[in-house]
């Protein structure tokens, strides 16, 4: 009791430890927002795949092509860092130490992010129907190739 | 002197308010911590009038509103009154209000607050006549305001009485380790859970007024000296908050042992060791 | 003084910091009976990772069962998928799951001890408590950056390195933090008032800890000795100095005793830990899926946790159960009630720290 009473007399007298209020910054290594460089990345999905949160979709473009469009939810992310450790590609995905803007009302972010899951489960359904039909026209042209290879081979040694 | 008097007692809320404030810094810097604003108390009666009531019934807020109205009347009536202990007494009816509307309510922890705030007024008030007698036996007179004249320290010839004074204001002001009707981690405030907005604010108040009766009741044992009482008031004021900021919260039965075996064996000494030298010796 | 009460310690109360519900029967404000209701945070996370989540991304998951005890359920169950894929993970990660490891024992036992004290009335010791544990959520920081809810441990290893400069800094805060350590020791021993508020209540005696199987400081309060760090050796503890604390009395002040020597001993082998780290890779890739069962005992800051895996070689789990150590003291508070003073209450749940949501997950 003694040591509490001598401690509080001497708090007293000595400056506050609450201060500042507000306004430090957060440390070196700090888990903050993804950055995505579109030039380095070779559309694989594993980031995709790997989020536990699902906060990284991408958007198939219509014509079987290998250029989708990334999209990021930042009120989703967990910001465990999983997508910039199974990256294959040095450079396409970076962790910096930023903290993430506020929404407000007026920016909707719920709905937003829902149109854009709708938007990409859709695109890929059609884009892996046309990626078949390529293929399926492919092969055709392939085999009518091989075909057409024979006959020329049995009309020359006809 | 009768007039700063009149004054102190009509102002009192304001007064209280002001010590209360300055008492809530205090405290935050001894838990080393930057604490509320000064005017704070102010800000919070501005607050509560502008919060919806809602009544339990009738009875209850009417008793909430007595109490605030009786603790500024018994306070003027031992500022200012012919006899100490008229205003003492006035205080214990006070109180009375307070615990009568704690227990019209039908809430477990309004009856056990009130039922808790008894026990505070049996370990408090028995201290306080041996205080007003030993008071008499120096000073020679039963009214304040002659008590104010005195030329002499009364704090000489008594200080056994002047220690278990301080020592119980912790149970008056309702700070550790003497807190137990208010105990706000066992039964959420006691008496007063049941108030809201403007009847809170009365009761509120009333707390304030308590902080005058008490530091009135320091200054009353320099007698006339009021530079001895400043300080003097100045030092309780900070052990008080010290020791509330290094015991934690006792039981009841553990603070009725200790005034009754030995706060008051410790002042009913002093005034008879006084009252003999006087009148025999 | 009174008659029969029923008084409810309900769901929202100011001194009760989780969501668990009692209702009392008072005579006299001395307990008579006591009903007791858990499960006011159920969410459903075992269900979820059943079905929904694969076996890798439910380490992640897990954590945010609790928001004290979160890396103990993360690296519980990071030892059981490991004991199924059989791989064992380099000197180094076990080094550093060690070091994050009890620091949050640090800052868990800090806060129950605070928590405490503010049930006995004394906010002073509060703010102390809370201003020198900002000291270790600092350090946590520093080394995963991330306060509360730090995902340190995957399969494989540990997530990030302790690099020199960050360590430099963890000494340097370490030190500070020891002095005010050895400081609240002394104030717990020592003080007048808390002795006469907490010693001879509460009391379990051992026989009755060992009927209802109690856990954690609960039972090493009464003098059981049983520790999951002594029992299995899931990371090198014995050479880096672990002793088991016990003490006989079994009342609130036993039980607040054990917390604070458990948390010297953790200081102690954070430094042997930072003194004898040793080279090495911090994590490693692990093959395979996970086919069969298993089992990983863990010693959390409350006490003894439990974690099964079945799988059967897909991507996710067939079950995974959790029993935490909260849930095994309960029968233990629901005896311990009968005859105590109501007064007495807050001050004996607070001592056995609850943490409710990992008890209804």
């Amino acid at each position: 009791m003694l040591k509490m009473f001598i401690e509080s007399l001497k708090n007293l007298f000595s400056e506050p430890a609450t201060l500042p209020g507000f306004g430090t910054e957060p440390p070196k290594g700090y888990r903050g927002l993804i950055v995505y460089n579109k030039e380095k990345c070779i559309f694989c999905t594993k980031c995709e795949l790997v989020c536990p949160a699902g906060a990284i979709r991408f958007i198939y473009p219509e014509d079987g092509s290998r250029n989708l469009e990334y999209k990021y939810n930042p009120y989703l992310c967990i910001y465990c860092g999983e997508c910039v450790r199974e990256c294959p590609k040095e450079g396409a995905l970076i962790q910096t130490d930023k903290m993430p803007e506020p929404a407000t009302k007026e920016d909707n972010p719920n709905e937003t992010w829902f149109e854009i899951e709708k938007l990409a489960e859709e695109s890929k359904k059609k884009w892996q129907l046309a990626l078949a039909k390529k293929r399926q026209e492919a092969l055709k042209k392939a085999q009518q190739a091989k075909q057409g290879k024979k006959e020329d081979n049995q009309d020359k040694k006809n | 002197m009768a007039w700063i008097l009149k004054t102190i007692a009509f102002l009192s809320p304001i007064i209280g308010g002001f010590i209360y404030g300055f008492e809530r810094i205090v405290r935050a810097r001894m838990q080393n911590r930057q604490g509320p604003p000064l005017l704070q108390p102010f800000y919070d009666f501005v607050k509560l009038l502008q919060k919806r009531p809602i009544q339990v019934h009738s009875f209850h807020s009417m008793m909430g509103i007595a109490f605030f109205f009786a603790t500024w009347f018994a306070l003027s009536a031992f500022l200012c009154g012919p006899n100490i202990l008229v205003g003492l007494f006035l205080h214990i009816l006070a109180m009375a209000f307070f615990i009568i509307g704690g227990f019209s309510v039908l809430s477990p922890y309004s009856v056990m607050g009130s039922l808790r705030e008894i026990v505070h007024l049996m370990a408090v008030e028995p201290l306080l006549i041996l205080l007003a007698v030993g008071l008499f036996l120096v000073t020679g007179t039963w009214s304040v305001e002659e008590m104010f004249k005195y030329p002499g320290i009364p704090l000489v010839y008594l200080p056994l009485v002047f220690i278990a004074f301080v020592l119980a204001i912790p149970a008056i002001l309702k700070k550790s380790p003497f807190d137990i009707s208010e105990a706000h981690q066992e039964i959420i405030g006691g008496p007063e859970v049941d108030y809201s907005g403007f009847f809170y604010e009365a009761i509120y108040t009333a707390k304030w007024i308590e902080y005058v009766f008490v530091f009135a009741i320091v200054f009353l044992f320099t007698g006339a000296n009021w530079w001895l009482g400043l300080a003097l008031s100045l030092i309780v004021f900070i052990f008080v908050n010290a020791l509330d900021n290094s015991t934690c919260r006792t039981t009841f039965h553990q603070m009725i042992k200790f005034a009754w075996f030995f706060l008051l064996p410790l002042a009913a000494l002093n005034i008879f060791v006084l009252a003999l030298w006087r009148y025999v010796l | 003084m009174g008659n029969k009460m029923i008084v409810p310690f309900g769901s929202q109360h100011v001194a009760l910091p989780e969501p668990v519900r009692f209702v009392f029967e008072t005579e006299n404000e001395i307990i008579t009976n006591v009903e007791v209701d858990v499960g006011y945070v159920h969410r459903g996370i075992e269900k979820a990772c059943q079905t929904k989540i694969g076996y890798k991304q439910v380490a992640y998951v897990v954590p945010r069962i609790c928001g004290l005890c979160s890396i103990s359920h993360n690296m519980a169950y990071i030892i059981a998928i490991e004991k199924l894929l059989e791989f064992e993970a380099p000197k180094r990660a076990k080094y550093l799951r060690v070091l994050a490891h009890e620091l949050d024992r640090i800052h868990s036992h800090l806060f129950a001890m605070a928590h405490v004290a503010e049930a006995a009335g004394y906010e002073n010791l509060v703010m102390y408590l809370f201003r020198d544990r900002e000291l270790v959520m600092e350090c946590l920081e520093l080394l995963t950056g991330n306060r509360v809810q730090f995902d340190y441990g995957c399969i494989g290893g540990v997530n990030r390195d302790l690099t020199p400069e960050v360590e430099k800094e963890l000494r340097k805060k370490l030190k500070k933090l020891e002095e005010r350590l050895f400081w609240f020791r002394d104030v717990y021993l020592n003080d007048y008032t808390l002795n006469l508020r907490w010693k001879g209540v509460g009391v379990i005696p051992k026989e009755m800890a060992e009927k209802y199987n109690a856990a954690g400081p609960v039972a090493r309060g009464s003098g059981v000795r049983t520790d999951a760090r002594a029992e299995f050796d899931a990371l090198p503890y014995r050479e880096l100095g672990f002793e088991m604390v016990v003490y006989e009395d079994g009342d609130i002040w036993a039980r607040n005793m054990v917390r604070m020597d458990e948390l010297l001993i953790s200081m102690r082998m954070i430094w042997n830990v930072l003194d004898g780290l040793p080279e090495g890779n911090y994590k490693e890739n692990v093959k395979g899926m996970p086919k069969g069962e298993a089992v990983c005992r863990w010693e959390a800051p409350r006490g003894e946790l439990f974690y099964h895996v079945r799988g059967d070689g897909k991507q996710i789990l067939t079950r995974m159960r959790v029993k935490t150590p909260t849930f095994s003291n309960i029968p233990v508070l629901k005896e311990l009630f009968i005859g105590a003073n109501y007064a007495d209450v807050p001050a004996i749940i607070i001592s056995f720290d609850p943490c409710l949501s990992c008890t209804a997950r």
